[in-house]
């Protein structure tokens, strides 16, 4: 498959970038990236699937989403929207939750901004992830590394110990 | 431990100290000469440094010379490596979803 994916992580600025261009439509990915029905249908990374127990997209709302693992477990998650520039960005926040959506604040948020930009070849889309909270780099880099990241981890070492 | 080297790196005294010492390798006390910090203190690094492998120690007569470990440090960017994988999938998946989009 194609793939014009960028991602770029740095550690000393706790972030990480990823940017990748899509042959479609802006709308057409701006709905994917706000409509629950079309999330729950990417966001999971496969064999993990996003099931969406509640959306509300709006600046002060918040996605609230389970992913299903292969054997039915639930990780919840919960992305509260900060900022909504319709067609432009969003910019929100990431972290864990129970299933009734209580943030446990004890992992680490993770700071989103997306941003959509319609290019001559289609809609370029860019992730700047901050891992961060108030506390230090190292605390960020050593548990945000660990536990942050324990999400796409966790689905990829299924999916890894799968074949 | 990966926990560890993340510490290690985490703080910018020594990284400043990987950034030197990958240039050549260096005594503790040619080290402290860059920093405004005690020899106490950079001993403290080194040996951080040291345990998680990130340095390793060479001893010249009396010396010590530390040399920065690079397969040590590729560990680190292997350890992203499977979140960039993740993204990889997701990413996959919506290409496929959009294309199903009218």
């Amino acid at each position: 498959m194609e793939n014009n994916m960028q991602f770029t992580a740095d550690v000393k600025a706790r972030s990480i970038y990823i940017s990748r261009t899509f042959k479609a439509p802006l709308a057409n990915v701006w709905r994917a990236f706000t409509e629950s029905e079309l999330l729950d249908r990417w966001w999971g990374p496969a064999p993990w699937r996003a099931e969406t127990r509640l959306m509300d997209f709006r600046p002060g709302g918040y996605w609230l989403y389970a992913m299903v693992g292969p054997g039915g477990e639930r990780h919840w998650s919960r992305v509260n929207y900060l900022i909504v520039n319709v067609h432009k960005n969003i910019e929100a926040e990431d972290g864990f939750c129970d299933e009734d959506g209580n943030m446990n604040l004890n992992m680490p948020l993770t700071r989103w901004n997306n941003i959509f930009s319609e290019m001559p070849e289609g809609t370029r889309v860019e992730f700047k992830l901050l891992f961060s909270r108030e506390k230090d780099l190292e605390t960020i880099v050593s548990m945000g590394f660990e536990e942050g990241f324990t999400q796409g981890l966790r689905q990829l070492e299924v999916l890894l110990a799968e074949g | 431990m990966r926990r560890d080297v993340f510490q290690a790196i985490a703080d910018p005294t020594r990284r400043a100290i990987i950034g030197l010492v990958a240039m050549q390798a260096m005594t503790p006390n040619a080290l402290a000469e860059h920093f405004n910090t005690s020899r106490q203190a950079v001993s403290k690094h080194l040996r951080i440094l040291t345990e998680c492998q990130l340095l390793q120690q060479q001893h010249a007569g009396r010396e010590i010379y530390y040399h920065f470990n690079p397969a040590k440090m590729k560990e680190v960017a292997d350890y992203i490596e499977p979140f960039r994988r993740m993204w990889e999938s997701r990413l996959d998946q919506l290409d496929n979803l959009l294309d199903t989009l009218t």
